[in-house]
């Protein structure tokens, strides 16, 4: 499996001398599903930021296969961080909007992903008038109209109720099937994190540093029934101790 | 229309009609002189009597005071604008802002009336009222610039937004709400900025509503003085209202200040 991205030895140290990161080494695999799970404070939304190019590292590397243009990222944030004057419709558009890009192509894209994510017949309504769970739908949208080589993802469902929670994770795994995205996804849920990745990279915290990683081979299909089969259950189970003992772990 | 508006409708409304009929009974009653209270009756008469002039002054305060409006917009929103975009002005430029608001309008408008020169009265008006009327734009504007979302930023920032993207698409919308919030009171203040002025020139090349008060005053016409407080009343209160209406066209599709109910 090719490598997206290699992170080699990345440290942060925030301006007030907090360690955020230090020496983490990971790779993310193209077409993949690689998640950062890890308590609160172990530096996973620092790392994802700096990947994005949006917080510069402090020592260390990130290789990319190939470097990223304008679009080549998305990036979907904790909150869904809409434009609250803008219909769903323009939200989604906004990287079309930012880039100058407005062909006719670039609006079928855009009705291509308001399908993609189900959220036809909302075209024109404003963010006020969604559910949570919608919201994080425009949000997810908006990141993937762009066709970014890699989606990265920051606890994105973390404020939404387990059922709202557990039907985005079944969907995103179809949509990124679907468009064939790589995804870099953030999340202190070991559920979460089990049903969707192929690789687990668990996080110890102060300073977050890659406690351990795994591979998972997910043998059946991933619906609902999948929750409940006693093969998610032994991974979930395998997750926890790992996060367990990363906590407990010597400094 | 449902029976709570109509209730926010009635209830002020027969408040009113109440104290203008003990009013009017009272004085009637107590033959009170009318040199000292007027009866609404005799104020009403007094605005009819002399209805041409008092809408030519009303005309007069109403221009200047929507000119200064107008002029505190633009200068107000643009510093506010260029704050935005360079700290370094907004720190040099700020606290110069405040001293202006803070100097009571009435201490400069003799120094202005100087300057501009009293042939030119109107000018030094709107000078004056523009001054008053300019804070609040500013500083509403200057707020809604800078309140930006972190993570907003942090999205453009990923779409390599130029500074006028950031401006376009996400400074100035977010600034709406809080400049329109800045206008009423700006607008108010501009109305304010008009009269005090007026009274300060205190010459007849003024013709404002102002000028008439303190004209009616020096003849003892009290209910004419009366009349032109109700107008000056009812301009404040109209310019009140159009604001709020176009603030409730401007937000009422996103904004949550202009949800109906709560839900």
């Amino acid at each position: 499996m090719t490598a997206l991205l290699t992170i080699h030895n990345l440290s942060k140290t925030f301006e007030n001398g907090t360690a955020a990161l230090e020496a983490v080494e990971l790779s993310v695999a193209a077409g993949q599903v690689t998640t950062l799970l890890g308590a609160s404070g172990c530096g996973k939304s620092t790392l994802l930021k700096i990947v994005a190019g949006l917080l510069p590292m402090s020592a260390g590397h990130i290789d990319w296969a190939e470097t990223p243009a304008r679009g080549d990222i998305g990036f979907v944030f904790q909150e869904p961080t809409l434009l609250p004057w803008a219909t769903v419709q323009d939200n989604i558009s906004l990287p079309f909007t930012l880039s100058g890009n407005m062909a006719a192509d670039a609006a079928m894209r855009v009705r291509e992903v308001i399908d993609l994510v189900g959220l036809s017949g909302f075209e024109r309504a404003y963010p006020r008038e969604l559910s949570g769970g919608m919201k994080m739908r425009v949000s997810l949208a908006r990141a993937l109209v762009s066709k970014p080589k890699v989606l990265l993802m920051d606890e994105p469902f973390a404020a939404l109720d387990e059922i709202t929670r557990a039907k985005l994770n079944t969907d995103l795994l179809q949509i990124c099937a679907q468009e064939n995205v790589t995804v870099l996804f953030v999340t202190h849920s070991v559920q979460e994190s089990v049903f969707l990745s192929d690789t687990i990279f668990v996080m110890k915290p102060r300073p977050g540093r890659v406690f351990a990683h795994f591979a998972l081979s997910h043998e059946s299909q991933r619906d609902e029934a999948y929750r409940l089969s006693p093969e998610f259950g032994d991974k979930v189970r395998e997750a926890s101790l790992s996060l367990k003992a990363s906590m407990e772990a010597a400094p | 229309m449902t029976q709570d508006k109509l209730l926010t409708l009635a209830a002020p409304l027969m408040l009113g009609v109440a104290v203008l009929g003990l009013w009017e009974v009272l004085c009637r009653w107590q033959e009170v002189p009318i040199f000292v209270l007027p009866k609404p009756s005799d104020i009403f008469l007094a605005l009819l009597d002399n209805f041409g002039s008092l809408m030519v002054s009303l005309w007069a305060t109403l221009r200047v005071t929507l000119m200064a409006f107008v002029t505190a917009l633009i200068l107000g929103g643009a510093l506010a604008a260029l704050f935005s975009q360079s700290r370094l002005l907004e720190l040099m430029l700020y606290p110069y802002a405040v001293v202006l608001q803070v100097t009571p309008v009435v201490a400069i408008a003799p120094l202005i009336l100087i300057w501009v020169g009293f042939d030119r009265v109107e000018l030094a008006l709107l000078i004056l009222a523009t001054i008053v009327a300019f804070f609040p734009i500013l500083s509403s504007a200057t707020l809604g610039f800078r309140s930006i979302d972190p993570n907003q930023r942090d999205l453009f920032r990923l779409y390599q937004a130029s500074r006028w993207q950031v401006f376009r698409y996400l400074q100035f919308p977010n600034a709406l709400p809080y400049l329109l919030n800045g206008m009423k009171v700006s607008a108010g203040l501009a109305l304010i900025g008009a009269v005090v002025a007026e009274f300060v020139a205190g010459s007849g090349a003024a013709t404002g509503l102002a000028w008439r008060i303190v004209e009616a005053g020096n003849r003892l016409q009290i209910p004419k003085m009366f009349a032109a407080l109700l107008l000056l009343s009812l301009l404040g209160i109209f310019l009140f209202f159009l604001l709020t209406w176009l603030e409730h066209l401007a937000l009422r599709k996103w904004h949550e200040s202009a949800r109906n109910q709560p839900n």
